[in-house]
């Protein structure tokens, strides 16, 4: 039993991690309307920045996910205005955007190996300290991750609420050729989500290293169908229910883990992926059609 | 030199094979495999463990089956597992019309797949593979020299391709063809063919994930070995590269693109500088095939060798090799509205 | 005054519109006839910017929109409520006016306040969320969000479609009001009967040109125009 309970709280901590990362993959996916295979290495890129400003330069865990949010929020406006723009003004085909994505996640995974070598780099936790809370016992780390997630997530949520410019992403994930026809300079908007889907990864990768205690090239990539799998099962660019599928499948996997082979945590998420798109396939995204 | 000409031939036609599979996805009906290679790894998977039977090769390795059935079965029986797989996939995932979902869908497949393989020992034999894969005429050759063997092997492989290219171009050319092609340009109008869009769908990824089986199946036997690390997607790549540089949707595109992206970077690794360390060679692959991919999308996306397209809008319809090619409702607005 | 000429335009490089020419004056209601397929959504989608033109331009009185993104045409006094996706469904009633206002800052709440006096029925909902709405109030709210920016010229793209003939009626009220306020209105009518009689001019498109012009009165009865459409 006390097993039990404290994988769920372990669940906590791994929804926490997911849900950063759906968060932003998805809302970034609901408004410019195709997937971005290469959030992995987003991620991947955040969680070396934490690396370098928090374990090697000793900085604050905060100053670390501060540099990570700039960067991967640069990289990410950078590569929409570069790679994807170009794209978009011509022809836009979805099946070329994805694989052009695809492409970018080769590409950047690849540069990370040859900068940064494979090498393991192991993240100073921030803090190691026990707290129990209820009957589970966390790190002040993992109490961290948790506490950022929702943060993070709070603070998106208010922004898409309350604010012109979260009001005009979510008419843009309604329809993008309506949100233009209604005066709405979507270029700008585009940019603003890339950025902010951006600084999701950035988050999202100092979380997943403080997780995990280390980075590596394909850190992020490891994690990016537990993304897409919280993404399709709450319903694209939807947050809300990436999040709600965030703590679900969090829990699903710390759960089984304690009691199966934790090499199949992977393919239990992968399961559940199948069983949504199986039980679920129209009522987890809107019924608009496509206009990619 | 010899051995090595060899060599790098019966790998294009290998990868021939894996490259017109793809285009039969993503080519002809624009369905996205991003997991391509997972079914290459299925076919090799299948095609070892029913052709090993029980022979230990004097170590112990674990797998299902250890069947013993004559050549060519266990390598048909690879491309039929890869495409059932691929089928079962299919159905789940593309019943609605987004794309991404397959790519999805392939591309967790892919990574499950290769973390459940190189943790499994009893099934697998974990992450170190199969090896002691029986060569096809190993018995009638066994005294044959390495370049007579090889001889030998490229002239399987290059029959096998050529098969496949003929059954391809039958394809391209049948009714079912020219329905892939019509769902990849326009779902309104390929629904006046008569036939759910679907269908074309999931026959190109049956068809293509035999091929990915069938190729699997030839490469274990020609390497005798696979392992859980030939399954990195950077090899899904090779072939994608192949596909798009070739001509997207051209058959023979498939097999220029094959050839010239194998040998470019057999080559192009192989006259570096001595001076940049070794395991910097593999990850500059990796770039240098996303970046050609970039490129070609962007600058040439039609490849080398563009396919000769058929009209489908409009008015004018031009069915040059498709006469009875049905014609489309004259609208435009109904298309898109 | 909208004026379009010689417009060419379609998708994929094949042309659907070929050499198009309207005018629509201020305060006038002009209908666009034609059977499915003649190009009809294809012309509003191409004045609006969402599709590029191949040849030809568009002026808003003086001023050439030829090459402006949408979001600029409709700062340059063009408002257009399509035929299908009128509203941001996830969005509350409104959200989508705001949306519709999205470069008015402190005028905002004022200006709704003066758009809702044309559509009363929208002003209990506000709060709601657009997807509540029933098919004649989508329409009225995508009219009104579109109204929001005091366009110049209206583009309504079958706004009666799938109503009622009493919601349909209550709509062509609207229309007229929004003509009498001195907007130019185009629109696009399955009804040819009905379209004849609510509007003042007509344009007859068929296979993407422009085939008769004229005040609907005198195109009224004319069997060539009325007798293009079957059912």
């Amino acid at each position: 039993m006390h097993i039990l309970i404290q994988s769920i709280g372990y669940g906590l901590v791994t929804a926490s991690v997911i849900a950063i990362g759906a968060v932003g993959l998805s809302l970034q996916f609901g408004v410019t309307n195709f997937v971005n295979f290469a959030y992995g290495e987003f991620l991947t890129l955040g969680a070396y920045i934490g690396y370098f400003v928090s374990t090697q330069a000793h900085f604050n865990v905060f100053v670390g996910i501060v540099a990570a949010m700039a960067v991967t929020g640069l990289l990410a406006v950078l590569l929409d205005q570069v790679v994807f723009e170009p794209f978009i003004r011509g022809r836009p085909n979805l099946v070329v955007l994805l694989i052009v994505t695809v492409a970018l996640s080769l590409i950047l995974q690849n540069l990370y190996q040859i900068v940064f070598t494979t090498d393991f780099r192991r993240y100073a936790a921030p803090s190691n300290t026990q707290y129990s809370v209820g009957d589970i016992n966390f790190t002040g780390s993992q109490l961290l991750i948790i506490a950022i997630a929702i943060t993070a997530i709070g603070a998106l949520q208010i922004l898409l609420k309350y604010t012109k410019l979260g009001k005009a992403m979510r008419a843009m994930s309604d329809s993008a050729d309506l949100a233009q026809a209604s005066g709405i300079n979507t270029r700008l908007v585009t940019r603003a989500v890339w950025l902010i889907s951006g600084m999701f990864a950035g988050i999202g990768g100092v979380v997943l290293a403080i997780n995990v205690y280390n980075v590596q090239p394909t850190l992020g990539n490891s994690y990016l169908f537990l993304f897409f799998a919280a993404v399709i099962m709450g319903g694209i660019g939807k947050p809300w229910g990436a999040l709600i599928s965030a703590v679900v499948l969090g829990i699903v996997i710390e759960v089984s883990g304690a009691y199966i082979n934790a090499a199949y945590k992977g393919g239990l998420a992968f399961l559940i992926l199948i069983l949504v798109l199986l039980l679920r396939p129209r009522g987890l995204f809107s019924s608009r059609r496509r206009t990619v | 030199m010899l051995f090595y000409l060899i060599e790098i031939v019966t790998l294009i036609a290998i990868n021939v094979i894996f490259a017109l599979g793809l285009n039969i996805q993503f080519g002809y009906v624009g369905v996205l495999n991003v997991g391509y290679i997972a079914f290459v790894a299925i076919g090799a998977y299948i095609t070892a463990v029913t052709s090993l039977g029980n022979t230990e090769n004097g170590f112990t390795q674990l797998y299902i089956l250890h069947w013993n059935v004559p050549w060519p079965l266990p390598v048909l029986f690879g491309g039929l597992a890869a495409a059932a797989v691929g089928l079962l996939l299919a159905t789940v995932t593309l019943r609605n019309l987004r794309a991404d979902y397959l790519a999805i869908a392939t591309l967790s497949l892919a990574q499950v797949l290769y973390t459940i393989v190189a943790n499994n020992d009893s099934l697998f034999n974990g992450a170190q593979g199969l090896a002691g894969v029986p060569r096809p005429f190993d018995a009638q050759l066994a005294d044959a020299s390495q370049e007579v063997y090889g001889l030998v092997f490229l002239i399987i492989a290059v029959i096998f391709a050529a098969i496949l290219f003929l059954a391809t171009r039958q394809l391209q050319r049948s009714p079912l063809g020219r329905f892939m092609r019509a769902v990849r340009e326009d779902e309104v109008v390929a629904e006046s063919f008569g036939r759910r869009p679907l269908v074309a769908r999931l026959a190109a990824l049956g068809i293509g994930c035999f091929f990915a089986g069938i190729g699997g199946g030839l490469l274990i036997e020609y390497q005798t070995a696979f392992g859980s690390q030939a399954w990195f997607p950077l090899e899904t790549f090779i072939i994608f590269a192949a596909v798009i540089v070739g001509g997207t949707g051209n058959n023979l595109g498939a097999v220029v693109g094959a050839a010239i992206v194998l040998v470019g970077i057999n080559e192009s690794t192989r006259f570096l500088p001595a001076s940049i360390p070794s395991e910097l060679v593999g990850p500059g692959r990796g770039v240098l095939i996303g970046v050609l991919l970039i490129l070609f999308l962007r600058f040439r996306p039609q490849g080398l060798l563009p396919e000769t397209r058929v009209r489908l809008y409009g008015r004018r319809i031009e069915t040059p090799d498709n006469p009875e090619l049905p014609t489309p409702p004259q609208t435009a607005d109904a298309t898109t509205s | 005054m909208l004026i379009g000429r010689g417009i060419t335009s379609g998708y994929r490089g094949e042309p659907v519109l070929r050499d198009v020419a309207i005018t629509v004056p201020d305060g006038v209601t002009v209908a666009i006839l034609g059977p499915n397929g003649a190009g009809k959504s294809t012309l509003f989608k191409t004045l609006i910017g969402l599709l590029p033109l191949q040849g030809g331009s568009v002026h808003v009185d003086e001023l050439d929109i030829s090459q402006m993104p949408p979001y600029r045409r409709v700062r340059a006094g063009l408002g257009y409520v399509p035929q299908l996706g009128r509203i941001f469904p996830s969005l509350s009633v409104r959200e989508n006016l705001e949306m519709g206002g999205f470069t008015l800052t402190k005028e905002l709440t004022d200006r709704i306040d003066t758009v809702l006096e044309l559509f009363p029925d929208l002003r209990v909902a506000m709060k709601q969320s657009a997807s509540n709405l029933s098919g004649g109030q989508q329409t009225m709210l995508g009219m009104a969000r579109a109204l929001m920016l005091q366009p110049k010229i209206m583009l309504l793209d079958e706004p009666t479609a799938g109503l009622s003939p009493l919601y349909a009626a209550k709509v062509w009220e609207s229309i007229r009001n929004i003509a009498n306020a001195g907007i130019g209105v185009l629109t696009i009518e399955q009804n040819v009967t009905f379209a004849l009689e609510q509007s003042d001019q007509a344009y007859v498109l068929v296979n993407g040109q422009n085939t008769s012009h004229g005040r609907s009165s005198d195109l009224k009865g004319r069997s060539d125009v009325e007798g293009l459409f079957v059912g």
